[in-house]
This record gives C-alpha cells, sequence and structure tokens, in this order.
C-alpha cells in the first residue's frame, strides 16, 4: 500500500471515528484513492465500538460484591513477606551449616626450619597442599638428643602417626642447597623436617617418585652423610652422621638413634 | 460524596460505588481479558482492592479515574498471567457455551485481532472506543502525560489495524 501522508492519516482517523456523512462524501470526493481506505478505518472503528457494547450482562442485577483475596504473588501481602524472609533466613542458615560441615579442616603448615640460601630449580609433584596462615618457626633443637622433647617449646602440629610419613610424593630438583631439598621433602610429603646442628648444605640434585619422605631422606643421607629419625609425631629428625649398622640388636630406628646419642656425630 | 460517606465508617456507600461502576469496571476488564467470566473474578479482585486501600486515594482526579487505573493496572496483569492460554480455544467454547449473556453479533475478527494485541494495546483500545474517555482521562487512567497517551493509542491502533487487516 501507497504510504499515506501523516496528516491525511490523521484526518482518516478523524473521520472514521467522529466523521459525519457528508465530511466523508468530501473526502472521498478530494482524495479518490483514499476512499476505500477510509471505509476499511471506519469499519474497524465500528467493530472496535460494537466489541464494546456486546456481549451485555443480562441478569437482572450485578452480582453481589464479595471481597476476595487478590491473586497476587504471597509476597505482595505484608505476612507472606515476613514468612519468606524467615524462611531465606533459615536456608541461608542451614547452608551455613552444611558448608562449615562438610568442610575438611585444614592441616597445620609445616614449620620452616631455616630460609633457603638460594633459590631451588626443582619441580615438586605433590599433592595439593593446604595453605594455612604462616605459623612462627620454631628454632632447631641445640641438641637433637634432647629436643624437642626435653624443652618447653610449643612442639610442632601433630600429625597422624605414621601415615604422614608414608606419604609418597614425587620431587625433582636439579642444584639446590640440602637443607632446602629437606624443607621441600617436608611440603611435598606433609612433614615438619626438623635438621638438626651441623648439618652439611651442599648442593644436590634429586629425583624421586612416589616415594615417602623417609625413603628420600634414607637416600639422601646415604649420600650425604645424615640420618632421619621419625619422631612419631608427624616429625623428623635429621641429624648429620650415619648409623655404621654395627650394632648388635636392633636395627630400627630406636636402636640407631640410641647408637648416635651415645657417640660424637658432628659433620 | 459516596468516597467521603465509605471513609467516614459508611458501608453502604461502597456497595453504592460498586453498584454504579460495576458495568464499566467490567467492560475495561472483559476488553483486557477477552474473557467474560476472567472479567467477573477480576471485577471482584479490583472492588476488593478498591475496597481495602481507598484511604490511599488522594482525590486530586476524579474517583472513577483512580478507579479505572486500579481497573486497568488489575486486568493487565491478570492478562499477563494467563498469557499463554489459548484465546482461540476459549473463544470457541465460548461460541458452543449456553450462557445468560445475550447473542455475540460482532465481527469475530474483531475480537481475534484484539486478542492478538497486547494487553496493554487492548486496554488503550478499551478505554478509548468501549469507554470513550477522553485523552486526559486516559493518560490519567494509565499513568502517563497526555501526549504520551495520544502516541500510545495511535500505536495501538495501528497494531490493531494491520492484525485486523491481515485476516481479511
Amino acid at each position: 500500500m501507497k504510504k499515506i501522508a501523516p496528516e491525511l492519516d490523521s484526518l482518516m482517523w478523524t473521520l472514521a471515528e467522529d466523521g459525519g456523512d457528508r465530511a466523508i462524501e468530501e473526502f472521498g470526493n478530494r482524495n479518490p484513492e483514499l476512499r476505500s481506505e477510509l471505509l476499511r478505518r471506519i469499519a474497524i472503528v465500528q467493530g472496535l465500538r460494537s466489541a464494546g457494547k456486546k456481549p451485555k450482562p443480562a441478569m437482572a442485577s450485578i452480582p453481589r460484591f464479595i471481597p476476595k483475596e487478590p491473586r497476587g504473588s504471597v509476597f505482595q501481602s505484608r505476612p507472606g513477606k515476613i514468612v519468606a524472609g524467615l524462611a531465606l533466613a533459615a536456608i541461608a542458615a542451614v547452608a551455613f551449616a552444611v558448608t562449615v560441615l562438610i568442610t575438611p579442616p585444614t592441616h597445620p603448615r609445616v614449620p620452616d626450619p631455616q630460609p633457603p640460601s638460594e633459590p631451588a630449580r626443582s619441580h615438586a609433584q605433590a599433592p595439593p597442599k593446604v595453605l594455612t596462615p604462616p605459623t612462627t618457626p620454631t628454632n632447631p633443637p641445640t641438641n637433637p638428643a634432647t629436643a624437642p622433647e626435653a624443652t618447653n617449646e610449643q612442639p610442632p602440629p601433630k600429625a597422624p602417626t605414621g601415615a604422614a610419613t608414608l606419604r609418597k610424593a614425587n620431587l625433582h630438583i636439579d642444584h639446590a642447597p640440602l637443607l632446602t631439598v629437606l624443607k621441600m621433602i617436608g611440603e611435598s610429603c606433609g612433614v615438619s623436617i626438623v635438621p638438626g646442628p651441623g648439618m652439611p648444605n651442599p648442593t644436590v640434585e634429586a629425583d624421586y617418585r612416589d616415594m615417602s619422605a623417609m625413603d628420600m631422606l634414607h637416600d639422601l643421607g646415604r649420600k650425604f652423610s645424615f640420618t632421619a629419625f621419625d619422631e612419631d609425631d608427624g616429625s623428623i629428625l635429621v641429624v648429620p652422621g650415619v648409623d655404621t649398622g654395627d650394632h648388635p640388636e636392633g636395627t630400627g630406628n630406636e636402636g640407631a638413634r640410641g647408637e648416635l646419642r651415645g657417640r660424637k656425630i658432628g659433620g | 460524596m459516596l468516597v467521603e460517606r465509605f471513609l467516614g465508617g459508611d458501608a453502604r456507600a461502597f456497595e453504592e460505588l460498586y453498584s454504579k461502576y460495576y458495568e464499566k469496571v467490567f467492560a475495561i476488564a472483559r476488553g483486557v481479558l477477552l474473557d467474560s467470566d476472567e472479567a467477573a473474578d477480576a471485577v471482584q479482585e479490583i472492588f476488593t482492592l478498591v475496597y481495602r486501600h481507598l484511604g490511599r486515594f488522594d482525590k486530586r482526579s476524579r474517583f472513577s479515574t483512580w478507579l479505572f487505573r486500579v481497573a486497568v493496572n488489575r486486568s493487565i496483569q491478570e492478562a499477563r498471567r494467563t498469557k499463554y492460554r489459548s484465546r482461540t480455544v476459549a473463544l470457541t467454547e465460548a461460541a458452543g457455551k449456553v450462557t445468560d449473556e445475550e447473542p455475540d453479533t460482532t465481527d469475530p475478527r474483531i475480537q481475534m485481532a484484539l486478542a492478538k494485541l497486547a494487553a496493554q494495546d487492548r486496554a488503550l483500545l478499551v478505554l478509548f472506543y468501549w469507554e470513550e474517555l477522553s485523552l486526559q482521562d486516559i493518560a490519567a487512567s494509565i499513568g502517563c502525560g497526555v501526549n504520551a497517551a495520544k502516541t500510545r493509542l495511535y500505536r495501538a491502533r495501528e497494531r490493531f489495524r494491520m492484525v485486523y487487516e491481515a485476516m481479511l
């Protein structure tokens, strides 16, 4: 259909709504090409108006007014809002409690024996560790034979006995100081490794696959002349010196430890 | 006068208000909802709202304007709720149903074209062609200025024309 000028369009609606027969006839004479369009609009207006008049209720009286509850949302009423708010608060509290219950407890962080003397170039492949706030490093005991049991220092956090030192990990280190390597072993396996005084600190290389901390330390101890003792509290004491194994009884840690305590140890 | 009587505690005044405006409110609701039964329910809800909140009527406009505004808003709200209901089926069922209403002799295409419009557009056409309100009253009833009401009415009429002529 050809676009009708806005003023003619408006005029046609006016005529369709309020125009008399004479005005309509005159418009048709002046704009014969719009005559059919005008008639269509008249039909539309008449149809709309008649639709509003029918159907009409035939009943004699209108229905009695009975106040009814609006079919709105429950949130539209004040009690509904209060109930909904309480329900949301209860849901939030339950969700918080469930979250707290299912979250595993964080493991205590391994104490840092001493800062590394040089950065290590290593690729430690260990299970993901739990990050905890830093703890105050404990000083290494002055005497490995008496510390840490004989001191009043805060003992390192308790770990499940045996399980911690049995945890296996992968470790690959190229040219790192021994003390740094010990620290990384401890972090990888989740144990506290406490180096004793006089520990050598040579540059070492290591490549361990699926080995426990004790196995790694035994291997390193053979190479660099130190001995590791499982303290049974989640920590491993490392002292310089090697157990020669020539004692007649007891091949376990306790025997070796006793032997070492009884002789001069040192680098 | 009736409003003041009701607010003054005269319960019968509201019954008179209800009787006086029932047909107009029913017409608005039916025009928007296109269903007499739904319109009857909507009218009860509209007058319930008015009954409860008449104290909020600030008397800056006529009571009828305020009432129509409530009626339009509530009817549009109800129409949106039943938006996805098949109007065609409802109209067909209504045509074969024995009711108390007089036989409907209007062009069914008018009803079908109205059904295809948005509830807001139907409300404007109802207020203008059915209730024959002025542009000022329409503007007050839908909560906008006169020019905006004029523009909205023009667009609603054009949309109706396009839908209607597509059926011819």
